[in-house]
């Protein structure tokens, strides 16, 4: 009896190894959708609520750490709200431009829809977790942007949580426009476009490759997302680290993206 | 009855803790568990526990599914190996056994993650490196305080009465 107890637990691994080919295998043919969306909703305010609770852990453990900066920190904070409020009537008049100005820049156009999501974390292989999915209207291939800059894709969407997958990832490959680093990023066209590329992910940053060797780009132009999985013209960044070797048939680089992909805070989805 | 609401309630625990400690230190719990309890368990106990709360991880983490049912595979499927190699009992090669079990689950979880979902390598930096090897270090150290724990559980009076 005990020699056949010790033989079943040796086929431990070999289950785990076959039972789990087989999930795999399900959910890349979407068989698996109908168990992920009931798991996705009685698992995922769970795992947001630990997100939460780690986060503020995260929080508290920098700011025992760092408690003499913060201390610095906020006496400087103090001499400059003595100073802010002598200048309150000033701050009231920006305000007012402030509201004004929002009111006329129009960042999207207005029959697109989007929903509205925070970023969870944030990792090493160019992904985002955010807290919006299927039950927000969320797809799988959707765009995600911050008013008109790109920021990824969703790569998988589930009821109530998604992930996205930036330009950082290896996996991520786009064709780019390359515009004129004086052009205003606001409203953007193909005739103002001087080089077109690919943008890929790597692990030193987002690379810009296949420009033309007799193209005129420069470091400081304005890189703009030209793909039709992606269907519009979107900011990305703007050209670094050119390379021009005249032995080379073609010119690459470096993008520098208009946002530090793990300092998001909200990213907006667009669902129609 | 009880045991099932237990199971229940230890998934739902596991599952907060898992996010917790992994946002933290970038420690799983599922894998401690998993290779803790592999040879300490009945197979269908075990099996359906952690496919179950491994399943449950995999959505809740957006990745593909049997993903970390099969990242745990791999430690249980090494320390398999290894017993039936260097029977080992109540020595310092159950530690490495097990120091090298965790440190397997996290390079393979990290490159399976990235394999499965993108279909490419990841990237592995010296940095990475170093966090699993201290990751594993510290698994393997609360793995030893918890033998010396049930070991100290066993009276003097108890080893005297034993047969020889």
């Amino acid at each position: 009896m005990a020699k056949s107890k010790t033989s079943i637990q040796n086929l431990q691994p070999f289950v785990l190894i076959v039972v789990g080919l087989f999930l795999f295998s399900l959910d890349r043919v979407g068989f698996m959708n109908w168990l992920r969306s009931p798991i996705s909703y009685v698992f995922e305010p769970i795992s947001f609520t630990a997100e939460a609770s780690s986060s503020n852990a995260l929080l508290w453990t920098k700011a025992l750490t760092n408690a003499s900066s913060y201390i610095k920190e906020v006496n400087s904070l103090k001499e400059e709200l003595v100073s802010a409020k002598s200048s309150e009537e000033s701050v009231a008049l920006l305000e007012e431009e402030n509201a004004s100005l929002k009111k006329q820049v129009l960042l999207s156009n207005t029959e697109d829809q989007f929903a509205m999501a925070k970023v969870l974390d944030s990792s090493n292989e160019g992904a985002l977790r955010i807290n919006a999915g299927t039950d927000d209207g969320i797809e799988e291939g959707d765009i995600v942007l911050i008013g008109n800059t790109f920021i990824g894709v969703i790569q998988q969407a589930d009821k109530e949580g998604s992930l996205v997958r930036t330009l950082l990832n290896k996996s991520s490959h786009y064709e780019v426009a390359i515009i004129s680093k004086d052009q205003n990023s606001d409203s953007l066209s193909n005739d103002m476009v001087k080089a077109t590329g690919v943008a890929s992910g790597a692990v030193n940053g987002i690379k810009l490759e296949n420009i033309g060797i007799n193209a005129e780009v420069s470091d400081g132009d304005l890189v703009v997302v030209r793909d039709e999985r992606v269907g519009e013209l979107l900011v990305i960044g703007r050209v670094v680290g050119l390379v021009d070797n005249p032995a080379s048939t073609s010119k690459s680089g470096y993008i520098s993206p208009v946002f530090d992909y793990s300092n998001l805070i909200t990213v907006f989805v667009k669902t129609n | 009855m009880i045991k099932t609401f237990l199971f229940t309630i230890s998934v739902f625990v596991l599952i907060f803790v898992e996010h917790f400690f992994l946002k933290v230190f970038a420690f799983s719990l599922f894998a401690f568990l998993g290779i803790y309890f592999w040879d300490k368990s009945r197979l269908t106990g075990f099996a359906i526990y952690f496919i179950a709360t491994g399943l449950i991880l995999d959505v809740t983490m957006h990745l593909p599914l049997g993903l970390h049912a099969l990242a745990l595979s791999v430690p249980v499927l090494f320390a398999w190996l290894s017993r039936v190699i260097v029977p080992y009992e109540n020595s310092i090669t159950e530690y490495i056994i097990f120091f090298i079990s965790t440190l397997l689950y996290y390079i393979v979880f990290l490159v399976l993650q990235t394999l499965l979902q993108d279909f490419t390598l990841p990237y592995i930096v010296l940095k990475d490196i170093i966090y699993i090897l201290l990751v594993s270090l510290g698994s393997t150290g609360i793995y030893f305080v918890i033998g010396l724990f049930t070991k100290s559980l066993r009276s003097k009076d108890f080893e005297k009465i034993r047969l020889r």
